[in-house]
């Protein structure tokens, strides 16, 4: 290294991309180096009369490099003018390489090395990423290390650990013909783990869970979660487990479009909707029968999700789910029975619960959410695409029991 | 904020255009670098983010007078609305010298041209810029629908919807035929000149 260093500084403060706009504006012939302390070494982008013409980072080389850069969001930099030998692998402009740098690292197609942009967290529904709540430490009896690709847990292996996520961030994922599939990513206070781990039948995992950055999990105390999960009330429980069997069903969906297939419709989109969930902000239980909740889209029917006995449907009152009443529509069968269950009684219940309790709701309710957009939008992606060869088979699917975990 | 490049003795500033999804800003800026060929430094840049793309080129406004003898480069974007391109919006919307809203004129779009405005009100707050004192200039785009049939909002609609409380020039345009892209542009370089100019409280243009 020849030269003092002519620029140095912190890039929380000053980034990738006003380095690149600064560093071009001046002509600046030399190398900048990045410096992150997520990474073992630096990372190294050559410039000659202003123009990035090559970049290292790790055994990443030119462009690749350069695009990763741009996920380095904390660390240093330093800029010296030194004189280097090697041939040039980027030709792109400046702002090409800038704006296509930015799109990649709000598209998610770049690892974020360093704190997340805060502005980004709170609006996680447009990204495949899943926040929890703030952690509740009083249930977390260990914390476990990962490392950036690890295993965490495996796909219809026998486990019934739950973890919060303390730091870092996960990857769901589905086996599939085709190899591993992404769901979505976990973020920090996202919990791992169903609510079925606490009912006898509901220790196989449904999915993979792979580290995408070095992660911190919290494990948490399943032997109280699960006293206080026996403690709750029935209804509660109906609640909790027709949640999660939404979250699953979603889940199925969104591997199905993604796969690029479509759905058959259900003979279910042309029932009649039930008159009581359409009117009332009231929540029930399913005794008998079978019932969809149907939201439609331009005239079309997407369903998004099938219910059985012991579904529960309506207005939950510590959660909105985002569906039915106000953005979906509940339709059932002739058989459809259901009771009506005491909204006031659950909400009080559901203050009584832990804080980590809670916590896991929410976590599975952000899950919910975002899988079912994730849903949608792949299957308006496979529509779009004009897959009409790729539809299954015409006979009519029937509707599932959603009531049997 | 426009920066001030010594080596090129070059004043460069940031005109953006801005609206809801498909409103027509990208056809604004394609037609622009089609036709001003002779202002227009390089290719255009395009990044395609979901919905709709992200450009980019140099403009350089010949003839609007130079600032203390030095030339003056328009860096001309289009931004893409959606809520996961922050970082993109940051890099674009930061230190903006310069905006055109461009409203869809489509009866159907009414409500998305009011929360686009409100978007950009946001998005430029969040900079430290307020949308009443940035140099704005409006659109009123798809014009040309309304000989098809196609359900329109009238210019005094959308100027109530839009234009009532900023009262910032407005022009009808047909940006698919080039109609009012370059009235509007230039009421657009010259109002950002005018702020410039203010800014840096230097002596008239030579």
């Amino acid at each position: 290294m020849t030269g003092q260093p002519l620029l140095s500084g912190n890039l929380s403060f000053y980034s990738l991309p006003d380095l690149l706009q600064m560093l071009g504006g001046n002509g600046a012939s030399g190398i900048l180096r990045l410096y992150s302390p997520h990474s073992p070494h630096p990372g190294l982008i050559y410039f000659q009369d202003g123009q990035p013409i090559h970049a290292l980072n790790g055994d990443k080389l030119g462009l690749e490099a350069l695009y990763s850069l741009f996920g380095w969001l904390a660390g240093e930099f330093s800029f010296n003018p030194e004189k280097f030998n090697v041939s040039r692998t980027v030709h792109h402009s400046r702002m090409q390489l800038i704006l296509d740098g930015l799109k990649m690292l709000d598209d998610g197609e770049v690892a974020v090395l360093g704190p997340p942009d805060p502005a980004r967290q709170s609006r996680n529904l447009d990204f495949n990423l899943v926040h929890g709540p703030l952690v509740d430490y009083m249930a977390v009896v260990d914390e476990e290390r990962y490392v950036a690709g690890q295993e965490i847990m495996v796909e219809g292996a026998y486990g019934s650990w739950i973890w919060v996520i303390l730091e870092g961030q996960v990857d769901l994922l589905r086996e599939t013909p085709e190899g591993p599939l992404k769901l979505l990513s976990l973020g920090e206070g996202a919990f791992i783990g169903n609510m079925t781990s606490f009912s006898i039948h509901g220790h196989i995992r449904r999915a993979s869970c792979v580290a995408a950055t070095n992660v911190v999990l919290g494990v948490l105390d399943l032997q109280r979660l699960s006293v206080e999960y026996t403690r709750m009330s029935g209804d509660m429980r109906a609640v909790a487990l027709s949640i999660d069997r939404r979250l699953k069903q979603a889940t199925d969906r969104l591997v199905t479009f993604r796969r690029d297939e479509i759905e058959p419709r259900t003979e279910a989109a042309d029932l009649p909707p039930v008159q009581a969930a359409a009117e009332d902000e009231g929540i029930y239980c399913i005794t008998e029968g079978k019932a969809a909740v149907v939201w439609r889209k331009d005239g079309q029917p997407f369903v998004l999700a099938e219910l059985g006995a012991r579904d529960v449907f309506g207005r939950i009152p510590f959660a909105d789910l985002g569906q039915e009443p106000h953005s979906a529509t509940v339709i059932g069968d002739a058989a459809l029975a259901y009771r009506p269950l005491d909204r006031d009684a659950l909400d009080a219940e559901y203050r009584g619960l832990s804080l980590t309790f809670q916590n896991f709701f929410k976590s599975m309710i952000n899950s919910l959410a975002v899988t079912t957009k994730l849903s949608v939008q792949a299957h308006a992606r496979v529509l779009h695409a004009g897959n009409d060869h790729r539809r299954k088979p015409a006979a009519l699917k029937s509707m599932q029991t959603g009531g049997i975990p | 904020m426009a920066v001030f490049n010594p080596k090129k003795r070059e004043i460069e500033c940031k005109l953006v255009y801005y609206g809801p999804g498909r409103c027509g800003k990208t056809t604004n800026l394609e037609w622009i670098h089609r036709t001003f060929t002779k202002n227009v430094v390089g290719k255009m840049v395009s990044i395609n983010t979901d919905g709709d793309r992200t450009l980019f080129f140099d403009f350089l406004p010949m003839g609007l007078g130079k600032i203390r003898g030095c030339e003056i480069r328009v860096q001309l974007y289009t931004v893409p609305g959606q809520v996961k391109y922050s970082a993109t919006r940051k890099l674009v919307l930061k230190g903006v010298d310069g905006v055109v809203f461009v409203a869809d004129s489509m009866a159907v779009r009414r409500e998305k041209n009011a929360l686009s405005l409100k978007d950009l009100a946001t998005n430029l707050k969040e900079y430290g810029l307020n949308i009443f004192k940035v140099p704005l200039v409006m659109q009123f785009n798809k014009r040309d629908l309304g000989a098809e049939g196609v359900p329109l909002l009238s210019i005094e609609q959308m100027q109530r919807d839009l234009n009532r409380q900023l009262k910032v020039p407005a022009f009808p345009a047909s940006a698919l035929n080039g109609e009012g892209v370059r009235d509007t542009l230039k009421a657009a370089l010259e109002s950002t000149l005018k702020h410039l100019h203010q800014e840096m409280r230097w002596a008239q243009p030579t």
